[in-house]
């Protein structure tokens, strides 16, 4: 039987540095505290229903004139657009010129168990819409992930509201052959999903089940070499922290968004109703930009490419961009990319 | 369990016990031997308790074979691991199979009677569920210890091609189990088995949840206590004088393309503002708005606010 390359007194040393930096990085792990998320100065001008709305303070002397709204999803808090300094999104689209807003969802307590899509979309990002709408126009309108789908159906809603439309890593087509969520979600009772309000940790443990070895084992065997590294340390910690905070979700619009996209798949079928409001992509009849993530385990890439050709938009542009469903928001180069592209794209449609 | 070496009995506990906490039912029930190891572990250190654990005790796992026979190369030792953590699937598997046995079957739709009839008919609830999602449970488990199994096996094939032989560090060795092992899962977790598994165990648990709240409501009754449907009424009555108390305001840029009655701008009640960026801290910040910005912002209260007190930003 031939050997590996790896032989015992490698191993050992390996193993002992393993133990050596754990033990030395013990000390960091106990000073690291939680470091906070976010930090780019803002202003918070409306709060309505269960969404806060803010606006950035501009990094370049002349900003876009048209605002652009950042809808987050409900999965998550919207603090991952702004991690930290050197990996924020928020950050780079401010200095690419982006006059951005943001829309932050306040976690559901049980006594909203019954806010729905309609209420969210018709009512909360409505009332955060129509108030940029009276100061400046038709804005522009950028969602990620759940909050993609959330600016898309906002945009066939209310077409005349919205000037561009920016979708990324947004599922549109959710019965891609590699969507893991969707396929899990196949003989889940959505009735009885539905009755009580998600309790994030469960959603969690969802997500985590989808990568469970490298999600709970290897990537924690890859923090130990970080322990040295203070910078390094506090990153992995606030996206540890942002991972695991997620909000609760509430159960009218879990079991609504389950139902109508996840299970009846209706972006692509049609015959999608919010509100009683019919839904129609082909309403969407602005420039759409919709950037995806190759290495998405979340969002396949076939899932918001499917976008293409289902709207009314004569402009339609797609860029798909290395790394995966959260990586191209955090990570360098990946992060830029997304930022100069959107601020490019914008300020030639403005 | 005693033809598990223990190293391999403490390293597989950890998996199972990091994959998710019911691994830990099969475990106790089928193997009382790995709940001591793993509690041993959890109390020695940092080491053993952190999220790392698994490549520790990957690597103390090997280590352990090659202190107990020093002849054996690496390659061997990983294989023997494999061979071993193998066993010890198959075990679980048994365990499994022992543990769904051990489940009594859900009580039969007695009726109750008597001065504690309602405590009893919801007592008979609760046990029913939870058997249901036990059983539910192990149904998913074994599931998830066969892609496991499939996973090792698959490893245990490859340890001769090539570019498993070119491995030369213990943490590419990690990543090559962990490969593996994920691999294996997602084979096994895209298939409808697995799906259905899944739904059902799902359901089950769901089903204990309602079943559970139903039994805290009842008892938060009984001690005086608001329950969560009360709040939720009283927050739907609020909604109801919120929306009676507010004027709508028609949109007067033509915008608001929706008809007036769920005009977002005029959604009666849904609105409240708030304050205005304060200047203090807008001076104080690293980005100054610039002038024409803080005039535009000024005009922001021109906005229908709907007759809500504004609530302070609590992050500016």
């Amino acid at each position: 039987m031939p050997g590996l390359r790896l032989d015992w007194a490698t191993l050992g040393a390996e193993l002992d540095s393993f133990e050596a930096q754990l033990k030395a990085g013990a000390a960091a792990l106990s000073q690291a505290g939680a470091p906070e998320p976010g930090g780019t100065p803002r202003d918070e001008i409306l709060l309505t229903g269960k969404a806060r709305l803010f606006r950035y303070r501009p990094l370049v002397a002349s900003p876009q004139a048209v605002p652009t709204l950042l809808v987050y999803a409900l999965v998550n808090r919207a603090s991952m657009a702004d991690l930290e300094s050197e990996r924020s999104l928020v950050r780079s689209l401010l200095e690419q010129g982006v006059d951005l807003h943001l829309i932050e969802w306040e976690a559901p307590t049980p006594v909203d168990a019954s806010r729905g899509l309609d209420d969210y979309l018709n009512r909360d990002l409505a009332a955060c819409v129509s108030l940029l709408n009276r100061q400046t126009g038709p804005i522009n309108l950028m969602g990620i992930c759940q909050g993609g789908t959330f600016a898309l159906c906002y945009a066939a809603l209310y077409p005349a509201q919205i000037r561009n439309l920016v979708t990324t890593v947004t599922p549109v087509n959710f019965h891609t052959a590699d969507d893991a969520l969707s396929h899990l979600l196949t003989h889940v009772d959505l009735e009885l999903l539905g009755r009580q309000n998600l309790s994030g940790d469960m959603l969690n443990a969802l997500f985590l089940s989808l990568k469970p070895f490298r999600l709970m084992h290897q990537k924690y065997a890859g923090l130990v070499a970080q322990l040295s590294d203070p910078a390094s340390l506090a990153t992995f910690l606030r996206m540890e922290q942002w991972i695991f905070d997620s909000p609760d979700l509430a159960a009218r619009a879990l079991r609504e968004f389950a139902q109508l996209f996840y299970r009846e798949n209706r972006l692509l079928v049609g015959g999608l109703k919010i509100g009683g409001r019919a839904c129609d992509l082909s309403s969407v009849n602005m420039p759409v930009l919709n950037i995806f993530a190759q290495d998405d385990h979340l969002v396949p890439p076939a899932s918001s490419q499917a976008l293409a050709g289902l709207t009314g938009s004569t402009d339609y542009t797609a860029l798909e961009v290395p790394g995966g469903h959260i990586g191209i928001y955090v990570g360098g180069k990946s992060r830029r990319l997304v930022a100069e592209t959107v601020a490019r794209w914008l300020a030639a449609r403005s | 369990m005693d033809a598990v070496p223990p190293w391999t009995a403490a390293f597989l506990a950890d998996w199972m016990r990091l994959s998710g906490g019911p691994w830990d039912g099969a475990i106790a029930a089928g193997a009382a031997g790995w709940r001591s190891l793993l509690e041993a572990c959890e109390q020695e250190s940092l080491l053993t308790a952190g999220p790392w654990q698994s490549f520790w005790q990957f690597g103390k796992a090997l280590r352990g074979y090659h202190e107990r026979q020093p002849e054996l190369g690496v390659r061997e030792a990983v294989d023997s691991l494999l061979a071993d953590l193998i066993n010890g699937i198959d075990l679980a598997l048994s365990a499994e199979s022992a543990l769904e046995a051990s489940v009594p079957p859900a009580p039969e739709a007695m009726p109750a009677f008597g001065l504690w009839r309602e405590w009893q008919k919801l007592g008979m609830a609760v046990t029913a569920a939870m058997q249901a999602e036990r059983v539910a449970g192990i149904a998913l488990r074994r599931r998830q210890w066969q892609a496991l199994r499939a996973g090792a096996c698959r490893l245990r094939e490859r340890l001769g091609d090539e570019a498993a032989l070119q491995i030369a560090s213990l943490h590419a060795l990690y990543n090559l189990v962990i490969d593996h092992f994920e691999d294996a899962y997602q084979r096994e977790l895209k298939t409808s088995a697995y799906a259905e598994a899944f739904g059902q165990h799902a359901n089950a648990g769901l089903r204990l949840r309602e079943v559970m709240s139903r039994l805290m409501e009842k008892t938060q009754r009984s001690l005086g206590l608001p329950t969560a449907a009360d709040l939720e009424a009283i927050a739907q009555r609020l909604s109801v004088l919120e929306t009676a108390q507010v004027t709508p305001v028609p949109a007067s840029d033509g915008l608001t393309a929706a008809p007036a009655s769920v005009s977002p701008a005029t959604a009666p009640g849904a609105v409240r503002a708030s304050p205005k960026p304060r200047a203090k801290r807008s001076v104080a910040a690293a980005g100054k708005a610039p002038a024409a910005v803080a005039s535009r912002r000024a005009s922001a209260p021109d906005f229908d606010i709907g007759g809500i007190a504004p609530r302070p930003t609590k992050r500016p």
